[in-house]
């Protein structure tokens, strides 16, 4: 490698560093017919002087929350490490009967205290939460990538909206069949997908995805199309009258949090009982090495299947709560950044453990949200920070944020 | 079943998305990800393409010489995306190079927001348009093909696709540093050890990728006559489609998934149910022909290393 091609790499790196401000500091004039380029001093100065000027001012803060993140951080990393900390670990586990019940009596008295916009948020971050915990099956389980669950979880939701479309169906009826309509397309998406590896499957399932979309937009006698499928409030998830347990909330959508409160508990039971099981045993067998959980005489096909056929489940129960919540159902919510952000979840919480993609979930939808209705100044940045947040998030964990400890192992000892 | 239109138009649309499938493929025959951020690398070439030649209207370059203008937006376009596309591996996926396989997916991910978010904000939540002056000698003049018109701009599209084609593969399959490419896709560890520089290998080719998008994102801007924020994001899914169709890693096969996927779409866009089904058809060819062949059109049967 020659002394000029070094050269030429330093100065892209420069160029690449640097080219935000060129973005920032020429901007189009569109008004006039012809593209003119405005030069924004205005911004530029505003980034070198300004915000400097800013951050000087408000100093003591950021100060503070530097300090605050070192510390979170460092104390995470001498938790890792302490052998005081591993006691704690696992006086925890020992305990952990009690630490769930004080878990469980928290949420379950948590909508007493928070008024309408939090129980949203609550409700909101549940759905996610059940959807990552039902992808976790597939990505972090058995180790196939994902990248349409969006496509499952618009087959729920549609199920149920076309039900009461035709005959008025309400959500509870509707779920029996939207699950068993979400198994026979898992298994008919997983099917053809099982001779697949690795990256070919993530974009099959893309593809279906995608495919779901255009047919719900398309298919315009059965689902309405664009225009999307609206639900009386008759049947939707019942609303409480006002009542003096919940003193903050006036919608009443108590109903709607303890019936997602109740799926979440419901799943995390079953998720642990089926990674114990034999079926989760052959998962994690064919994530760990397939050839050889093939040659151990697990039967593969059978269990990416499964996998998949679960999966979906989850997702079409979600769908059906989401569109018995929301009382309205569009194809552009099943978007491919839908599905992008649930992959998300569950790798940056941590591929499968427990529950990892579900504090992932809680993470990668509370910070955008919280960043819209906190800091309204922020609002057209929220989506770059949370942009940044993902990518700093994986650098200092690549193995997400609760990495499960097989995961850790097999990281630290291959290559 | 294809008459002329349809074929030039899908040669049109498939050169450009073979342009961008290159990137996708070469990217992943090295490292063995998927770079979601090559699509907003597209987008960024698309316009810093654009700025320059409004700053060369400003200025009343293009005034004296349009042609001229035209190529410095190329050069500065290619640039620019190279830069990015350099500075992403760098910030982004280097750190993670030795982390699970679905790390730096989700750094990509996080990049792609990012940098779509940068620009939405930086310059227009609106489109753009494409400065009519630059493509009008390109679009006004025509040849006669069959029974229907090609446009120079078609002309050149094709041309200069296959051009840049052709130079990649040159590069990959002639040059000294082609030779260290190869070697790396084929095993990173062996090529280190008999010296060559994995690092600069992955920097040079992310760079290649990223000029490559770039000149496609200028050719897709002049085309379409517009660019938008969320241009890369369509044009990335697709091209991506057209790389795993030609199976992912092989260069001639990208080419040849992005010219199917073209012809696909524009044979679709033909019929008159067209219009609705046209953004689906990439994905419906692709799982016919991996269900056929599962690595792809012209991915090898390799035996699962042990």
């Amino acid at each position: 490698m020659s002394k000029s091609a070094q050269r030429f790499l330093m100065v892209l790196w420069i160029l690449g560093l640097a080219s935000p401000f060129v973005f920032v500091g020429v901007q189009f004039d569109d008004r006039t017919r012809d593209l003119v380029a405005v030069f924004r001093k205005d911004r530029l100065v505003f980034l070198v002087r300004d915000l400097p000027a800013l951050c000087m001012k408000h100093a003591a803060t950021l100060g503070i929350l530097v300090i605050v993140a070192a510390t979170l951080y460092l104390t995470a990393r001498w938790f890792q490490r302490s052998t005081w900390a591993a006691r704690q670990a696992s006086l925890v586990s020992k305990n952990r009967i009690i630490v769930g019940v004080v878990a469980l009596l928290g949420f379950t008295v948590l909508p007493c205290f928070i008024s309408d916009k939090y129980l949203g948020l609550a409700i909101f971050t549940g759905i996610y939460m059940l959807l990552a915990m039902g992808l976790n099956l597939t990505v972090g389980m058995t180790g196939l990538l994902v990248l349409g669950y969006a496509g499952f979880y618009a087959i729920g939701a549609y199920t149920f909206g076309i039900m009461y479309l035709r005959w008025g169906v309400p959500f509870y009826v509707a779920i029996l069949p939207a699950m068993i309509t979400g198994a026979i397309v898992g298994v008919l998406v997983g099917l053809p997908s099982i001779r697949l590896r690795g990256d070919y499957l993530a974009i099959v399932t893309l593809g279906f995805g995608e495919t779901v979309r255009f047919l719900l937009k398309n298919l315009s006698d059965i689902t309405d199309g664009d225009r999307g499928i609206v639900i009386s409030s008759a049947a939707k998830i019942p609303r409480l009258a006002h009542s003096p347990l919940f003193p903050h909330s006036k919608s009443g959508e108590q109903i709607a949090y303890y019936l997602v409160f109740g799926l979440l508990l419901l799943s995390l039971w079953l998720v642990r009982n089926l990674v114990n099981s034999r079926i989760g045993r052959a998962w994690i067998a064919i994530r760990e090495d397939e050839t050889a959980a093939r040659a151990m005489g697990i039967n593969t096909v059978r269990m990416k299947v499964i996998a998949f056929m679960l999966s979906a489940i989850w997702a079409a129960v979600a769908g059906v709560i989401y569109v018995a919540r929301e009382g309205y159902v569009e194809p552009e919510v099943f978007r491919f950044d839908e599905s992008v952000l649930i992959v998300s979840m569950v790798i940056l919480g941590g591929m499968g453990s427990g529950p990892g993609p579900i504090l992932g979930a809680a993470v990668l939808y509370l910070v955008p949200q919280v960043l819209r209705d906190e800091f309204p100044a922020l609002l057209d940045y929220r989506l770059m920070i949370f942009g940044a947040v993902m990518i700093g998030m994986m650098i200092f964990r690549p193995q997400g944020l609760l990495g499960s400890v097989r995961r850790k192992i097999e990281l630290e000892t291959t290559s | 079943m294809l008459d002329s239109d349809t074929l030039v138009n899908g040669l049109t649309r498939g050169a450009i998305y073979a342009l961008i499938a290159l990137g996708y493929t070469m990217v992943y025959g090295i490292l063995g990800m998927i770079n979601f951020a090559h699509g907003e690398v597209y987008m960024i070439g698309m316009f810093a393409g654009i700025i320059t030649l409004a700053v060369a209207n400003t200025t009343g370059l293009g005034a004296m010489s349009v042609p001229f203008a035209l190529f410095l937006a190329f050069l500065f376009a290619m640039f620019m995306s190279s830069a990015v596309g350099f500075t992403n591996e760098r910030v982004a996926y280097r750190p993670l190079r030795r982390a699970h396989v679905l790390a730096p997916l989700i750094t990509a991910i996080g990049l792609s927001t990012l940098l779509q978010n940068f620009i939405m904000n930086a310059q227009s939540k609106d489109k753009i348009d494409f400065p009519q002056k630059y493509s009008a000698y390109f679009t006004d003049h025509w040849v006669m093909f069959g029974s229907s018109r090609v446009s120079y701009l078609q002309i050149f599209i094709v041309v200069l696709s296959v051009a840049l084609m052709a130079a990649l593969q040159y590069f990959v399959a002639r040059t000294r540093f082609g030779k260290a490419m190869r070697a790396c896709s084929q095993d990173k560890t062996m090529a280190e050890l008999v010296g060559i520089p994995l690092d600069r290998v992955i920097s040079v080719t992310f760079i290649v990728g990223s000029a490559l998008a770039a000149a496609a994102g200028m050719l897709f801007a002049m085309y379409n006559g517009l660019a938008r924020f969320d241009s890369g994001y369509v044009a990335g899914i697709k091209a991506f489609t057209a790389a795993v169709l030609g199976g992912i890693g092989n260069i001639p096969g990208a080419v040849l998934g992005g010219l199917i996927i073209g012809l696909a779409e524009a044979w679709t866009a033909s019929r008159p149910w067209g219009s609705d089904w046209q953004q689906v058809v990439a994905f419906v060819v692709l799982m016919l022909v991996l269900i056929i062949r599962p690595r792809g059109l012209l991915g090898e049967r390799v035996a699962e290393k042990l």
